[in-house]
């Protein structure tokens, strides 16, 4: 205990204990006070009376936010046709059939017409519509008063984050750099809804243009910031195709329309998520719920999450693809009452029948450049057993070296910098706790799969059969948020996606035949 | 200053609802979590009201606080640091709105609200006085160790500060309220 001239440690102690007390009498009124609390909003409790003050509920406010959220995202949706750009009129963008790619993962050209550069700001045409590449992300700018407000008129071209048009979107010359430290483009709202989907993800090509009809309209001091606004008109590349070979192809919006027979085309871009929580082991499920329904955070074609079962994905991410699919897959039968239609509704991937490439992201996964941009294949509605067997190297200890030529790293040497790689060693079970016996509402601290005494995220319910045995699986790097002192954190998990060898002998979907619909009542 | 006040609200709103939408979706669906907030509330509210002395701030606080916590909660995964969390994001707004603030407005720190209801003895108004007169950083210091009962690595960690600065600031704030005590 410290002390001073003033009183020493005695008055020190004596003084903390007043404090003490203080806030025990104060903590007693709080729990009094806090059942019945009303809040008060911001803006009224800085700048009214007490007495004047309007007085509001916490918890409807909560309840509230996702409640608003979806009336502002319903309202996004109706308004967003008026945002669409109306000017200069400029014939659809290309059909991206001849691509050049450049060196930073986006086309150089696309149809011979070069795609400019968000760092090329300089040497953009000043009139008319041209292409730019760039990488779309969320950002909200650091937002200053900006008085005198902007008349309506200006709002399209010229947004501030004060504006609740402000589409809080920002465009990244590379996909590796920091939007908040290093600012990107801001496009003008007016148009910017289109990327919306993209945010985050693959890099586009869009159809641009400055000097939009409408900067006229604008007030003299904003003339010059209203002509400069960068207005989209549509993402051009990368496109999926409406159709192949005369055979259309779905998309996510049309799944009510899904044929419940047969396989059919379903295109779109193919998405898993970078934030992965570790998910607790599935426990009592049957094996075709396994199959068939998607776990935790799978991947996604145009935004649907295709059925464990089926064609591997995982080398497919943030390629623009059309995939053979069908529902209604015989399996769904084997679920139980509850997942039945859970399972008929699954999504199975056959084959992958088109395939763009992939588009530029910050992924280092094994895969290659785009070199047709038409059907890889054009196969009919019988096809054979959707994962070839791998080609496999067994090393000394019988676990494989390389699957398919890629490299299986072990915990001895595990690659950085790769965000998708295989791994092989033998399956185990993190013993540092009991396994959990029932489903878990929260990810468990413990008891996870381990490959090679590396510790694992589970994605999907690993075959009992499996545990001790060697194994090759495809691993995500994946990063889970956690709280750490002074605010949230983030801390580097590897997620199973996938045991690629052994492999799983899922049944042929050529012998499926999805099952006969019910007689109708006479 | 009324106009700007209210900008500055409403530009603070648009975008943290904006932002947290998804996740504030994804945590409506959690009753536990509201359960275990709730738990916190009398503690946040208390600490709130003896930071910032001013009974709308504090209830705004605790508000902003909640808030945070909701969109957070997908992410949060050690429910046994969910108490100094929730003053650290507390404490950060209650510095931050100050910071914000005094870019638009010149307060006058001796100018403040009534409390309701507020401290029966004599001694308490005293403390209350003393501690309604130390900076805000330093009362903050004090409050969260000395009243709420954090670790000085705690404390230090509320205010984002070094565990030096923490104890720099909860010397201060001690000697500082022992001389205005001693005044009175």
């Amino acid at each position: 205990m410290k002390t001073d001239k003033r009183g020493g440690a005695s008055a020190e102690r004596n003084l903390e204990e007043r404090l003490a007390g203080r806030f025990a009498g104060e903590l007693k009124r709080a729990e009094g006070d806090y059942s019945s609390l009303t809040l008060l909003s911001g803006a009224s409790a800085r700048a009214g009376s007490s007495s004047a003050r309007p007085r509001r509920r916490l918890w409807p406010r909560l309840v509230a936010l996702p409640v608003g959220a979806a009336v502002v995202a319903i309202a996004v949706v109706a308004l967003l046709p008026l945002l669409l750009p109306a000017s200069p009129s400029v014939a659809p963008g290309p059909a991206a059939s001849g691509v050049v790619m450049g060196s930073d993962g986006l086309p150089a050209t696309i149809d011979g017409q070069r795609v400019y550069r968000v760092g090329d700001k300089a040497s953009w045409p000043a009139g008319g519509s041209f292409l730019l590449g760039a990488f779309p992300v969320s950002y909200t700018p650091p937002c200053p008063p900006r008085l005198p407000s902007l008349r309506p008129e200006d709002l399209g071209l010229v947004g501030t984050c004060q504006d609740s048009s402000f589409p809080g979107i920002g465009l990244k010359a590379d996909s590796a750099s920091d939007p908040y430290a290093s600012p990107p483009l801001i496009p003008a709202p007016k148009g910017a809804g289109v990327l919306s989907e993209w945010l985050g993800g693959p890099g586009v090509v869009m159809r641009v243009h400055t000097h939009d009809a409408a900067a006229a309209q604008c007030t003299a001091d904003e003339q010059g910031e209203c002509e400069a606004a960068l207005v989209v008109e549509t993402v051009v590349w990368p496109v999926v195709p409406a159709q192949l070979n005369g055979e259309r192809v779905y998309r996510a919006v049309d799944r009510a329309s899904f044929p419940t027979t047969g396989s059919f085309l379903l295109g779109g871009l193919v998405t898993m998520p970078d934030l992965i929580p570790p998910c607790p082991m599935r426990i009592g499920i049957t094996n075709a719920e396994e199959q068939l329904i998607p776990y935790c955070y799978w991947a996604a074609i145009d935004g649907i999450q295709v059925a464990p079962m089926g064609a591997a994905m995982s080398n497919l991410r943030y390629h623009s693809v059309v995939a053979r699919v069908h529902i209604h897959d015989r399996l769904a039968a084997q679920c139980p009452e509850a997942a039945l239609a859970s399972c008929q509704a699954a999504v199975v991937v056959e084959s992958i029948v088109w395939d763009s490439g992939p588009v530029a992201v910050p992924v280092a996964s094994p895969t290659v450049l785009p070199t047709s941009s038409g059907p890889l294949t054009t196969e009919g509605p019988t096809v054979s057993m959707p994962v070839p067997p791998p080609s496999v190297v067994l090393g000394p200890d019988e676990i494989p070296t390389t699957l398919d030529g890629q490299t299986v790293y072990r915990a001895a040497n595990l690659p950085s910098g790769l965000s998708s790689f295989y791994l092989g060693g033998k399956l185990t079970r993190d013993a540092s706790c009991p396994v959990p016996t029932a489903p878990l509402a929260k990810p468990p601290a413990c008891g996870y799969w381990m490959i090679d005494g590396v510790r694992v995220g589970t994605q999907l319910a690993i075959d009992e059969a499996l545990l001790n045995q060697p194994v090759v699986a495809t691993i995500q790097v994946s990063r889970s948020l956690a709280i750490c002192p002074g605010g949230s954190c983030t801390e580097t998990i590897l997620v199973v996606v996938g045991i690629d060898w052994p492999v799983a002998a899922w049944p042929p979907i050529a012998d499926l035949t999805p099952p006969a619909p019910p007689a109708l009542p006479s | 200053v009324r106009a700007i006040t209210a900008t500055l609200d409403r530009n603070d709103e648009d975008r943290t609802e904006a932002r947290g939408a998804s996740r504030a979706s994804a945590a409506a669906a959690a009753p536990d979590w509201v359960v275990t907030l709730n738990e916190h509330g009398p503690l946040l509210l208390a600490t709130a009201r003896a930071i910032a002395r001013d009974e709308a701030e504090a209830e705004d606080l605790v508000q902003t606080t909640f808030e945070r916590a909701i969109r957070a909660a997908p992410s949060i995964r050690d429910s046994r640091a969910i108490r100094a969390w929730l003053l650290t994001v507390e404490t950060r707004e209650a510095l931050r709105t100050v910071r914000r603030l005094r870019r638009t407005l010149r307060l006058d720190p001796n100018v403040h609200e009534q409390p309701v209801s507020g401290p029966e003895t004599s001694e308490a108004v005293e403390l209350d006085e003393a501690l309604g007169r130390l900076s805000r950083p330093v009362r903050a210091a004090v409050v969260l160790h000395h009243m709420v009962g954090l670790s000085v690595a705690e404390t230090a960690q509320a205010l984002g500060v070094t565990e030096n600065t923490a104890k720099a600031r909860l010397k201060t704030g001690l000697a500082r309220l022992r001389e205005l005590l001693d005044e009175d």
